[in-house]
């Protein structure tokens, strides 16, 4: 908005051409006196952030080697990540088994990968997904001729990808039947579906996950005790229903009534008229807040270090516990910082594109 | 020739389909078999969906009950009058050991009120501010700003709430505090800023609060009646402000408590605790680069035309930004604020992880301690959703307002 140049000056129009890229340069950077000292105090800052900064991750930082040359390092100490890579990427799974929590981490990106391009988009995902969800949990917990494993022994970055990534799709019909419960003219089915969406949105995820944790013992018979990856696999669908019937009433709301009735003229009934007229437009017209569920959802993953299990963040604190490797808690954050980062900027910017992609129709 | 046309036109159609014109009765719902009509098998379903929902809360409370008397606890809330026993690091309250658990609870709501206000207001300042350079043609500020925010949006906020909290741990200890200015002190003990002391506390406020309302009320009326231009909206919050600056002058004698420096401790002003510190920090980082994200997508959304048709009115680029841009921008945007300002509520809730006395952590340790977890689990809900929809429903109203406003 602080424009350099002045509004409706040969900003277009055949004057441009005459502009130099010199000039067009200085206008950019020194157009008016503000724009100028606004050119020169962000220089200040940048040159008061990015060489410290590079001198402590890039330039002085220490790539490998034990800990008594980090300690005397002055730059990061980039051997910690090095060191517990293994148990920040795998948790305390066996050496022998570690095999099946990369083949459980490939399959999972790669399934979401595919999810990503537009072309593929059909109803052969949804089998595609349940498909996915149950190998990576077979892949993790064993069984059916895989060596069980403990699940206190699971952690790690396949923690995360399983809750962020399944809590979606196993709360998506949860959050459809909510949606349209909100729309119903039932009175009853509205007042549940409008309670149990503001109860879960309104009440923080960290209370929630305590909550699924502490009273699951009571509200299950006697006898069942599910593991904690289970209840905060719970509260996590539960949650990721309430916000998936959020982002699907917009859609719901912004399909207009011509359509139905066009076929209802058509003579398809009600239950048709829902899955094939209505859901594909809704679901569409959702998509990109679905994906910035997913986004919060994966960044959202490491509160369960509050119900004492280690995702991938867990895994990082775990490490910088470690009495011989104490004190590289910055070392091990801003490597958990770039990882979360480079996956939640991936996604975010997919859904910016695909949001101004539905503007353009 | 209009009359047969139309008798036609009613004529017609009754004879193809009769009953399909008389439709002011909707059709028995005993006529037909009940699953061949529309309303029939909405029928069906609402009667086993609602039977469906009353069995699950039926099985549910069963098993509570059961569960319940195999550990031979009972609901009730007497509980809540029992001494906590157990310190707090810092409160806003008075409190003490000897306090009851409930006292406990209203605490930990205190500190977290005291985190959330603070994370609102400098959200809202950090937002606007980056949200409005953010929109700027200069490719340094764009790059400043534009890090700032994408960083900060794709990382999780509990990472970001460790990161600071660690680094003000590593800060160097008392005696070699870093100052700024001498008048903020900033030290492994936290952040140690000036105080305000003045004497007669709520009152004092309470009168200055008065007097800069009356300032704003009277203003205009007094310009008026002097025959001189009613003052704009800027300059009356001006002089209100003034207004309560010189009221509490006025009544309370004030002075400021600058923190000094002792041997192992400060003396005097206020301290921060790292906890309070990285908690709010982060905080106020994470909302603010969120809101920055909707003030810039507020202030695209308004029309080119806009702001064309400020400059030709021959308005300076800041008058078009506060008189055209940012009004229009904030109706827009309010919404999504408010959505901001309840996710700050809500995330205060992570202070756990870093051991901030909050509202979560009353509860939880409240939960330990008297083993009624059920009550707790209420009252937990309870104080979440409270807040919660009061701020939607103020946001709501205020929203309505502006909408009201900018239609006028």
């Amino acid at each position: 908005m602080i424009q350099s140049r002045p509004i409706g000056s040969a900003e277009d129009g055949p004057r441009r051409a005459s502009f130099g890229l010199v000039r067009y340069a200085s206008a950019l950077f020194f157009g008016s006196k503000l724009n100028t000292a606004i050119t020169l105090i962000s220089a200040a800052l940048l040159w008061l952030v990015l060489p410290p900064l590079y001198d402590w991750g890039i330039g002085d930082a220490l790539w490998s080697g034990t800990v008594e040359e980090c300690r005397a390092a002055s730059g990061a100490c980039w051997a910690f990540i090095g060191e517990k890579i293994n148990l920040i990427v795998f948790g305390m799974l066996p050496a022998d088994d570690r095999w099946r929590a990369v083949l459980a981490i490939v399959l999972m990106v790669s399934v979401m990968a595919l999810c990503m391009v537009p072309r593929v988009w059909s109803v052969w995902l949804v089998p595609l997904w349940i498909g996915t969800i149950g190998v990576a949990f077979w892949l993790m917990l064993g069984g059916f001729g895989l060596d069980r494993v403990r699940t206190e022994q699971v952690g790690g970055l396949p923690v995360t990808l399983l809750l962020s990534l399944t809590a979606l799709p196993l709360g998506f019909p949860f959050g459809l039947a909510l949606a349209l419960g909100r729309q119903s003219e039932f009175w009853l089915f509205r007042w549940v579906s409008t309670g149990v969406i503001e109860l879960f949105r309104g009440a923080p995820l960290v209370a929630t996950l305590f909550i699924a944790s502490i009273m699951m013992p009571f509200v299950l018979p006697e006898g069942m005790n599910p593991p904690k990856l289970t209840r905060a696999l719970l509260a996590f669908t539960i949650v990721a229903a309430a916000y998936i019937a959020e982002a699907l009433r917009g859609g719901l709301q912004s399909i207009p009534p011509g359509q139905g009735e066009a076929a209802a003229a058509l003579g398809l009934r009600g239950w048709h008229r829902l899955w094939l007229i209505t859901l594909p437009q809704v679901i569409r017209h959702s998509i990109p807040g679905l994906v910035n569920i997913v986004v919060s959802f994966f960044k959202d993953t490491s509160l369960i270090i509050v119900i004492g299990m280690t995702d991938f963040l867990g895994a990082i604190q775990l490490a910088a516990r470690d009495p011989a490797w104490a004190g590289f808690n910055i070392e091990g954050y801003v490597f958990a910082a770039l990882f979360y980062f480079s996956f939640c900027y991936v996604l975010t910017s997919y859904a910016a594109r695909l949001e101004r992609r539905a503007s353009h129709y | 020739m209009l009359r047969t046309l139309a008798n036609d036109h009613r004529a017609i159609p009754a004879r193809a389909e009769p009953e399909q014109r008389l439709p002011p009765r909707p059709p028995s719902l005993w006529g037909a078999a009940l699953w061949r009509t529309r309303r029939g098998r909405q029928f069906i379903v609402q009667v086993v969906g609602s039977c469906l929902l009353f069995a699950f809360l039926i099985e549910i409370t069963h098993i509570l009950q059961v569960n319940l008397a195999r550990q031979n606890l009972e609901l009730d809330f007497g509980f809540l009058n029992r001494p906590a026993g157990i310190a707090i690091s810092e409160t806003v309250l008075p409190y003490s050991p000897e306090d009851g658990l409930s006292w406990l609870i209203v605490t930990g709501a205190a500190n977290s009120l005291r985190v959330a206000l603070v994370g609102c207001l400098l959200a809202t300042f950090l937002g606007l501010v980056v949200g409005i350079l953010r929109v700027s043609d200069n490719p340094l500020l764009r790059v400043l700003t534009g890090g700032y925010v994408n960083v900060v949006r794709n990382t999780p906020l509990l990472l970001q709430i460790l990161f600071w909290y660690t680094i003000l741990l590593q800060l160097p200890p008392v005696r070699q505090a870093i100052s700024l200015g001498d008048v903020v002190f900033l030290s492994q003990r936290g952040l140690q800023i000036p105080k305000l002391l003045f004497e007669g506390g709520g009152w004092a406020l309470l009168a200055a609060g008065a007097g800069a309302v009356l300032v704003y009320a009277v203003l205009p009326r007094a310009a008026r009646a002097l025959n001189r231009a009613v003052p704009g909206r800027m300059l009356r919050l001006c002089a209100a402000v003034l207004g309560f600056g010189l009221v509490l002058l006025a009544v309370a004698p004030m002075a400021v408590e600058l923190p000094e420096h002792g041997a192992f401790n400060f003396k005097g002003g206020m301290t921060l605790t790292p906890e309070y510190t990285a908690l709010t920090l982060a905080q106020s980082l994470y909302a603010g680069a969120f809101i920055a994200e909707l003030v810039r997508g507020g202030i695209e959304g308004v029309a080119r035309g806009q702001r064309e048709a400020g400059a030709s009115l021959g308005l300076s680029e800041l008058q078009i930004l506060r008189k055209i841009v940012i009004p229009q921008a904030l109706v827009a945007i309010t919404p999504s604020v408010s959505t901001q300002y309840i996710g700050v509520i809500k995330n205060t809730s992570l202070a756990v992880a870093i051991g901030y006395p909050d509202f979560f952590w009353a509860l939880t340790i409240t939960i330990n301690i008297s083993g009624h977890s059920i009550e707790g689990v209420g009252l937990m809900l309870l104080g979440y959703l409270i807040p919660t929809l009061i701020a939607a429903m103020l946001m709501n109203r205020f929203n309505r307002g502006l909408l009201k406003k900018g239609r006028s």
